[in-house]
C-alpha cells in the first residue's frame, strides 16, 4: 500500500506538471495568433508555429543554445539555473522543517531578508581572511534569521499567538528595517542607485567558473540539504518534530515537552532561512543591492510543499522551479511572449499537487483492484486459535 | 413474518482508499418491525455495513433494496428522506441549545421571520407522547444525562419519518438501568411498526431485545438465525470462532507498599462545575484498583490530573514516593514511575500517520539503545517494533507500518504494548478494552492481571462493569465527583448492586467504605 501510495504522488506531480504546460502553451498559442487581414487558417498555422518557437525556448533554453549552425550547450543558462535554484533550495528546506511540525513559518523571506542586510555589514567590515570571514558572515546571517524567528515562536510557545500571523506581519518588520540598515549605515554613495558598498574580495564565495559567475553556493545547499535530512530522519530532535507534526497531544503525553519544541523549530529554522540571501550575495552580486523583497521565502513555501516536507526531495523541487523560470527569461529574450507566463505554470502546479482529490479516484480504482487480486490470492486466517 | 422484508442489502463490498477492505461480500435482509441485531467484533465490518446504509460511505459494489424498491443512498440526508435514521455512538447534539431546539433543529416551525418556540416545544411534547419517549424538552442538553441524550437522538430520526433506525451500539455509554429504559422504548417502538437495526457486541443484549441476529466477522456474514432457535455460547463461536472465556485467573492479592496516593484532590471545570471533591485514595504494590462510573462524574479529570495532562486545583498526589508538583506535565509523571493507557487512542495514545516503531518509542526514544547522543538507532527500533508485534500480536506484517493502516484493537495493541514495557510501577488504564475485539480485550486484562501478579499496582477505569468485577481486586465508585462506594470484596457483588450506586441511588458512609 504505501509503495502505491508513493507511486500516485509521483504521478500526480508529473501529470500536475504536464497539465501546467498545456495550459501555458495554450496561453502562448492564443497571445501568438497574429493580428491583420489574413486567411484563419494561415493565422492558425503562424500562431502554432511560433508557440512551438516559444515553447522549445522555454522547455530547453536553460540547457541548449540555439543558433542557425545548430543546437549547442548553453553553458550561461546552465549556470544561471543552478544559481538561482541555490537560495530557493535553502528557504525550502527552512520552510519543510517547520511544516513537518504542522507549525507555519510564513516568516523565512523577512529572516532571509534581514539576514543578508546585517551580514552585509560583517561582510564590508569584517577583514577579508579567505573561508574564515565567509564563514563568519554566513553564521552572523544565521544567527540573525534564528534570533528574528525566535519571535513568532516565543509567542506562539508562550502566548499562543497564531505565528502564521506574527511571522508573516514581521515580514515587514524586517524589510523596512534590513532597508534602514543598508541606507543610513552601509549604503554607497557613489553608485547611481541604492545598493550597499562592495564587500571585500577575499569574503566571496570561491567560483567555479568565473565568465558567468558559477559560485560554490550550491554545494552549500547540497550540504545544508543533507544536514537537515540528517536532523530530521535521524537524531530525537528530527523525532520529536515529527511526532509534534503528527499528533501534538500524543507528544505531549509520551512527555515531549512542546511549548520548547515549537519554539527550537522556529528558531531552526529561521537559522536556516536566514543564509539563503547572503550566500547568493556572497556569490553573485558582490555586495547588497535588495531594494524590493526578492520573495525566497515565498518560493520556500511553494518548494516544501512540491517535496511533501522531504528535505531530500527540496532540491529537486527547487531546481525545476528555477528550470522553468531561467527558460521563461530565455524565452522572453528571443520570443514576444513576456516570461511572468511561469507564474501562471506555478500556480497551476501548486493548484494540483496540494489537491488531494486530484486522481484521488483513480487512485482508488487501482487501489481496488490490487486489494480484490490480493484477496482471491490468499485464503482468510482465523482469529487466533484456541486457547 | 418471511416475506415482509423492509430491507435488503445485497453483495456489498467496501474497499477503503488505505486499501482496508472492510466489508466483502456481505449479504443483510431486515424484516419489518423486527429489532435486528448486528453482531461483531471491532473491525467486522458492522459499522462500516451500517455507514453504507446511512449514506455516509459509499459501497465500491452491491446494491441495496429498501421498502421494495433499489434505492442509491449518497448522503445521510438522502437515507433521512427515504425513511432511514441513524444514532451515533457519539451524540451529534448541539450541547447548549435545549432538547426542543435540537429535536426540530433545521425544521424550525416559522412565525413569519422568527422560530416558533412555543409551537416547537408543542410539536416536541406531542412526538414524544406519540412514540412513548417523555424529554425533558426545555432543558438545554449539556444538563442532561447520557441516557437522556440518546432519547433525544431517537426522537429526531422519528421527527424526520425514520422506519428504519440504526443505533450503534448504544449501551455502551448506558448504565445498566438506563439500559433497562433503552431497551423498554425500543420494544415499543417496534410495536408502533418501526424497524430498528442493533449494533452490538454483547451477547446477553442480543439474546434480550432482538428477534433475529446477523453475525459478522472479518468483513464477512458469518451467518443469519433467529434468536429463540440459538444460544449465547453459539452466538459467540459465530462471532470469534472460538469459546470465549471471560473468566480470568487470579491468585490471591498480595499488597505491599503504597505506590499512589491520591489526598483530598479538588478540581473545577471551565464551565464552573466542581467535577472532583475532595477524592483520597491509594493504591498498593500488586493489586488492581477498579473504578466505576457514569461517563462524565470526575474519571476524566481524575486520571488527566494523576498522568500530568491536567493541573489539579489542590490536594497533593505522591506517585512512586515524588510528590507531584501543583505544575506538571506527562513526563514528570512518566519519569516517576507511571505508565498511562488513555481512553482516546486516536486523540492521544498514538501519531497515526507515523510508524509503529515510531509509536511504540515515544516515551524512550532518547535512552539507550535507541538513541546515542541524540542520534536514533532505528534499526534497533524495528527491531523492537518487531518484537513488540509478535509479542503482543499486534496483526500486520512490518513495524514501519503506519498505526492508520492497522484495525481498532491493534492500534490500541500498539499503545498497550508500548506502555506496559515502559518499566513503571504504576500503570493507569483507562478503558483499555473499549471497542476492540474480544481477544484483543482478553489478552489485554490479562496482561493487566500479569502487571499485578508482577508486584506493580494498577488504576483501572472502566464502563464496562463485568471487566472491572472480573480483573479488579477493590472498585471504587464514582459518582458526581465523589467517591460513594468502596467494594474490597469483588466478588460479592455483582453489575447490578454496582449500578445502584453509580447511579447515586445508594451511598455508602465514611464507615462503611473503611481505608480507601
Amino acid at each position: 500500500m504505501m509503495k502505491s501510495d508513493r507511486r500516485f504522488t509521483l504521478y500526480r506531480i508529473g501529470i500536475s506538471v504536464g497539465i501546467a504546460l498545456l495550459i501555458g502553451y495554450i496561453i502562448v498559442f492564443i497571445s501568438s495568433i497574429p493580428s491583420g487581414d489574413m486567411e484563419w487558417i494561415k493565422k492558425m498555422k503562424e500562431a502554432f508555429n511560433s508557440a512551438n518557437e516559444a515553447y522549445k525556448y522555454f522547455l530547453t533554453g536553460a540547457l541548449v543554445k540555439w543558433r542557425a549552425s545548430g543546437a549547442s550547450f548553453n553553458q550561461s543558462g546552465f549556470i544561471q539555473w543552478i544559481n538561482e535554484a541555490v537560495p530557493i533550495i535553502i528557504t525550502g528546506l527552512a520552510v519543510s522543517i517547520v511544516f513537518t511540525a504542522k507549525q507555519f513559518n510564513i516568516g523565512a523571506e523577512g529572516q532571509m531578508f534581514l539576514g543578508a542586510a546585517i551580514a552585509t555589514a560583517v561582510a564590508i567590515y569584517f577583514p577579508g581572511i579567505p573561508f574564515v570571514s565567509t564563514v563568519f558572515v554566513i553564521l552572523t546571517a544565521m544567527a540573525v534569521g534564528a534570533g528574528f524567528a525566535a519571535i513568532p515562536g516565543y509567542m506562539k510557545a508562550k502566548l499562543k499567538a497564531s505565528e502564521l500571523v506574527t511571522s508573516l506581519m514581521l515580514n515587514y518588520v524586517a524589510f523596512f528595517m534590513g532597508l534602514f540598515i543598508i541606507k543610513t549605515f552601509l549604503r554607497d554613495t557613489q553608485a547611481g542607485s541604492l545598493v550597499s558598498l562592495a564587500f571585500q574580495k577575499q569574503t566571496m564565495l570561491p567560483l567555479l567558473n568565473d565568465r558567468y559567475q558559477w559560485h560554490i553556493g550550491i554545494f552549500i545547499a547540497l550540504g545544508l540539504t543533507i544536514l537537515v535530512w540528517f536532523m530530521m530522519k535521524k537524531t530525537t530532535w528530527g523525532y520529536k518534530v515529527k511526532m509534534i507534526g503528527d499528533n501534538i497531544k500524543f507528544a505531549e503525553y509520551s512527555g515531549i515537552n512542546s511549548a520548547k519544541m515549537i519554539f527550537q523549530v522556529q528558531v531552526v529554522s529561521g537559522a536556516v532561512a536566514g543564509t539563503a540571501g547572503i550566500i547568493e550575495l556572497l556569490g553573485y552580486h558582490g555586495r547588497f543591492l535588495w531594494l524590493y523583497s526578492p520573495g525566497y521565502g515565498w518560493d520556500g513555501i511553494i518548494i516544501a510543499t512540491l517535496a511533501r516536507n522531504n528535505p531530500l526531495f527540496v532540491p529537486l523541487a527547487a531546481l525545476f522551479l528555477s528550470y522553468i523560470r531561467v527558460g521563461a527569461k530565455i524565452m522572453g529574450r528571443y520570443t514576444s511572449i513576456a516570461p511572468e507566463i511561469v507564474a501562471i505554470l506555478q500556480a497551476v502546479i501548486i493548484l494540483l499537487v496540494t489537491a488531494e482529490a486530484f486522481l484521488a479516484k483513480w487512485k482508488q480504482k487501482s487501489i481496488n483492484k490490487e486489494a480484490t487480486r490480493s484477496q482471491k490470492m490468499t485464503t482468510p486466517v482465523e482469529v487466533g486459535e484456541v486457547r | 413474518m418471511e416475506g415482509n422484508l423492509i430491507l435488503e442489502m445485497k453483495n456489498i463490498w467496501k474497499i477503503y482508499p488505505n486499501g482496508v477492505v472492510a466489508n466483502r461480500d456481505m449479504n443483510l435482509s431486515v424484516n419489518k418491525g423486527e429489532i435486528h441485531a448486528l453482531l461483531g467484533e471491532n473491525g467486522a465490518g458492522k459499522s462500516t455495513l451500517m455507514k453504507i446504509l446511512f449514506g455516509i460511505e459509499q459501497p465500491t459494489q452491491g446494491e441495496i433494496i429498501f421498502e421494495g424498491s433499489k434505492v442509491d443512498i449518497s448522503s445521510p440526508h438522502k437515507a433521512i428522506e427515504k425513511g432511514i435514521g441513524m444514532v451515533h455512538q457519539h451524540f451529534m447534539l448541539v450541547p447548549s441549545l435545549t432538547v426542543a431546539e435540537n429535536i426540530i433543529l433545521g425544521m424550525e416551525p416559522k412565525k413569519g421571520f422568527s422560530m416558533d418556540m412555543n409551537e416547537a416545544y408543542r410539536f416536541v411534547q406531542e412526538q414524544s407522547d406519540l412514540f412513548g419517549l417523555p424529554v425533558p424538552s426545555r432543558e438545554k442538553v449539556k444538563d442532561i444525562s447520557v441516557g437522556m441524550k440518546q432519547r433525544v437522538e431517537i426522537i429526531k430520526t422519528l421527527v424526520r419519518g425514520a422506519n428504519l433506525i440504526i443505533l450503534d451500539e448504544p449501551t455502551a455509554v448506558l448504565t445498566p438501568q438506563e439500559t433497562v429504559d433503552l431497551f423498554k422504548a425500543l420494544k415499543n417502538l417496534t410495536e408502533k411498526g418501526k424497524t430498528i437495526i442493533f449494533i452490538t457486541h454483547k451477547l446477553n443484549e442480543v439474546k434480550e431485545i432482538a428477534q433475529r441476529i446477523t453475525v459478522t466477522r472479518r468483513g464477512r456474514v458469518v451467518g443469519t438465525a433467529q434468536v429463540k432457535d440459538i444460544t449465547e455460547i453459539e452466538m459467540s463461536n459465530m462471532m470469534v470462532g472460538r469459546d470465549v472465556d471471560i473468566r480470568i485467573e487470579k491468585e490471591p492479592v498480595r499488597t505491599g507498599e503504597t505506590l499512589m496516593e491520591v489526598d483530598q484532590l479538588e478540581f473545577t471545570r471551565s464551565d464552573g462545575v466542581k467535577s472532583l471533591k475532595g477524592i483520597s485514595f491509594s493504591l498498593k504494590e500488586g493489586e488492581i484498583l477498579g473504578v466505576a462510573g457514569v461517563e462524565g462524574n470526575g474519571q476524566t479529570e481524575l486520571v488527566q490530573i494523576i498522568t500530568g495532562i491536567l493541573p489539579r486545583e489542590s490536594g497533593e498526589i505522591i506517585l512512586n514516593g515524588v510528590h507531584l508538583p501543583l505544575k506538571t506535565n506527562p513526563g514528570f509523571c512518566r519519569n516517576a514511575g507511571l505508565s498511562h493507557i488513555p481512553s482516546d487512542r486516536m486523540e492521544r495514545g498514538v501519531a497515526s500517520d507515523s510508524t509503529i516503531s515510531e509509536n511504540i518509542i515515544s516515551d524512550r526514544f532518547n535512552q539507550m539503545p535507541f538513541a546515542k547522543r541524540g542520534i536514533l538507532d532505528w534499526k534497533e527500533a524495528n527491531r523492537f517494533g518487531g518484537q513488540m508485534i509478535n509479542e503482543f500480536d499486534i496483526r500486520t506484517d512490518s513495524p514501519k507500518t503506519q498505526i492508520k493502516m492497522l484495525s481498532g484493537g491493534n492500534i490500541q495493541k500498539v499503545v498497550v504494548a508500548r506502555e506496559f514495557t515502559s518499566h513503571s510501577k504504576i500503570t493507569v488504564a483507562d478503558q483499555p478494552t473499549r471497542g476492540i475485539d474480544i481477544a484483543a480485550a482478553d489478552f489485554i486484562r490479562r496482561r493487566l492481571v500479569k502487571e499485578r501478579e508482577n508486584n506493580l499496582a494498577v488504576l483501572l477505569i472502566s464502563a464496562d462493569l463485568t471487566e472491572l468485577l472480573e480483573v479488579a481486586d477493590r472498585i471504587i465508585v464514582l459518582y458526581k465527583g465523589e467517591i460513594v462506594a468502596h467494594f474490597k470484596q469483588v466478588k460479592q457483588i455483582n453489575e447490578t448492586v454496582l449500578g445502584e450506586y453509580m447511579l447515586g441511588i445508594k451511598q455508602m458512609s465514611r464507615e462503611e467504605m473503611g481505608d480507601l
